[in-house]
């Protein structure tokens, strides 16, 4: 049998040529011209070198949205995971409805992004909506609250908003992790005397540093990419204070600086890039450490 | 036994007041879709006097919801399929054949799986292509940044197929596309369907590209028009609401209906592009 005539070459070569032409060329024509002077007042693309770069690092909507994308990515990664990894182990003991409870703490992952930003939008609102009704009950001062429309608050909702968005999506994939654990392990390490957290630390936690690193991977690049939930929760504002790199880059566009665009959204690239390569290393040695 | 089995039954009904914290707000936008404008006005908890259905035909007429919907279908359906299929039959491939040349090809597809999309110089790509503000462009974005994925999560089924049925079916004259039609799709239900149950998943509920991609308001699709429908009549939530029901449901089906599937899915690495 000839491999080149069962599996012909034609039956990667369509999408090869899609995933290039629609992926990887807008990549490469990005990097270019985030090099050139190019606006929607010009459409001449002359080059300007490293010129829209300077101008990313003297304006302060994109230093705040680095940060703030810096900030989102770190915390919402934590708490997401370590709340995924909390109720995948409650509803990995035996319980009647535990299949009916993994379904509720999943659905948030299932509904849009942007549709979950404007639900929360609602439940959000300073006089109305439904968190400040239940704070008034308790203090009065603490529910005339602006949650997303003061800057000190407004990051810390929006990050409230991702954990309770993304947390049940952790939960699945450790779920599926933690059943792939053998229950020898837990059945020898009780005969030994072991206790639950015993248990937990020396024969869970190692095993589940495959899957961990998962997840981590998967929210930190979710994390550096946010965008629908931004814009459907504050649009950046107040000031800058809930801007990421994402959505300068759709500001950017916006306000007809292509060029100066093109080279916020190739600094997210490059970050992406690092941020993976270094989690990834990181993640892969303490693995091999356990 | 008896303070374990309690201590079980505890747990379920921590569990399930925890879980109030999701079901809440699902449960304020039913509410809140049903009721008159002065009463959502205080998004509350309260039930509605009467039930407006009236909401869901403003909704239905003002919204667009109906041409929206159609959209939204026409997108998710055809991007879905085309992504599914050119995916998968690359994947085959490339994990059959594992050539010096294929190997480069799987790396290069790989990539995809962390580099973000350039959005700027995608909408000129799209344009020189007279693709802009099409359905069809929007669908090859699809098809594009969800190949990696598609790739990645059946490579590996493929490979543990056993080569030597191939063998069988092309000594008894089966041309590739029939091999791989009639023989290896059947035997990988289940990695074929948790892609097709992801994708329809992440395309229906995609709101960026549609927003770079999509100016025509004719052509938005139904998370398009949520957001376009909320900037017009954001001070009526009861509408709102009513909207991201209907935006809402067919994903919420399809997930229920598609449930053990999405979970391996997730779990063999579900990387978005």
């Amino acid at each position: 049998m000839n491999p080149k005539k069962t599996y012909p070459n034609y039956f990667w070569f369509i999408p090869f040529i899609i995933y290039t032409v629609i992926f990887i060329l807008p990549s490469v024509l990005g990097l270019l011209y985030s090099f050139t002077n190019w606006t929607i007042y010009s459409s001449q693309k002359t080059f300007c070198g490293l010129e829209n770069y300077k101008v990313l690092l003297g304006d302060s909507m994109f230093k705040s949205g680095f940060g703030n994308t810096i900030a989102f990515t770190v915390l919402t990664t934590i708490c997401k995971t370590a709340l995924g990894f909390a109720l995948a182990l409650a509803l990995n003991t035996k319980m009647r409805t535990r299949n009916a409870l993994r379904t509720v703490f999943y659905l948030p992952a299932v509904l849009s992004t942007l549709i979950v930003g404007i639900i929360f939008k609602s439940i959000l609102m300073p006089n109305t909506g439904l968190l400040n009704q239940l704070f008034h009950i308790f203090s009065p001062a603490l529910g005339a609250n602006d949650w997303l429309g003061q800057p000190s608050t407004a990051m810390a909702s929006v990050i409230f908003v991702e954990i309770w968005r993304g947390s049940g999506f952790c939960m699945i994939i450790i779920l599926a992790g933690l059943q792939s654990i053998s229950s020898e392990y837990y059945e020898a390490a009780t005969i030994d005397g072991a206790t639950g957290w015993q248990k937990f630390r020396t024969i869970t936690l190692p095993l589940m540093m495959p899957t961990l690193n998962t997840v981590i991977s998967l929210n930190v690049i979710g994390g550096l990419k946010v965008f629908d939930l931004i814009i459907a929760l504050t649009k950046g504002g107040p000031g800058f204070s809930t801007e990421v790199l994402s959505t300068t880059v759709y500001k950017y566009l916006g306000n007809g600086a292509m060029g100066v665009g093109s080279a916020a959204n190739m600094c997210l690239t490059i970050f992406i890039i690092l941020i993976f390569a270094i989690v990834n290393g990181g993640l892969s040695r303490m693995e091999a450490d356990q | 036994m008896k303070k374990q089995k309690r201590r079980r039954i505890l747990l379920a009904a921590v569990m399930w007041v925890l879980s109030l914290l999701v079901i809440l707000p699902m449960v304020l936008v039913i509410l809140n879709s049903l009721k008159t404008p002065a009463e959502a006005d205080i998004m509350s908890m309260e039930l509605p006097s009467s039930l407006r259905w009236e909401n869901f035909k403003v909704v239905l007429i003002e919204g667009r919801v109906f041409s929206s919907f159609l959209n939204s279908a026409i997108i998710t359906v055809c991007g879905v399929l085309l992504s599914a299929g050119l995916g998968t039959m690359a994947a085959f491939a490339l994990a059959r054949n594992r050539s010096r040349l294929n190997k480069i090809v799987h790396k290069y597809f790989m990539a995809g799986l962390v580099l973000p999309v350039q959005l700027i110089s995608l909408i000129e790509v799209l344009k020189g292509l007279h693709l802009y503000n099409k359905y069809a462009g929007l669908i090859l974005v699809y098809v594009a940044i969800f190949l990696p994925m598609t790739v990645m999560l059946s490579y590996g089924a493929f490979q543990s197929l056993p080569k030597e049925m191939d063998e069988a079916a092309v000594v008894d004259g089966c041309t590739p596309m029939r091999l791989f039609i009639q023989v290896i799709l059947p035997l990988t239900k289940p990695v074929i369907t948790t892609i097709a149950v992801t994708l329809f998943m992440f395309i229906w509920n995609d709101f960026q590209f549609p927003l770079y991609l999509i100016t025509d308001s004719n052509k938005w699709t139904l998370v398009m028009g949520v957001y376009g429908f909320m900037g017009k009549f954001s001070s009526q939530w009861n509408l709102v609401c009513a909207h991201i029901l209907v935006s809402s449901v067919p994903v919420i089906v399809v997930y229920l209906s598609g449930q053990k599937y999405i979970v391996d899915g997730m779990v063999a690495g579900a990387v978005k592009g």
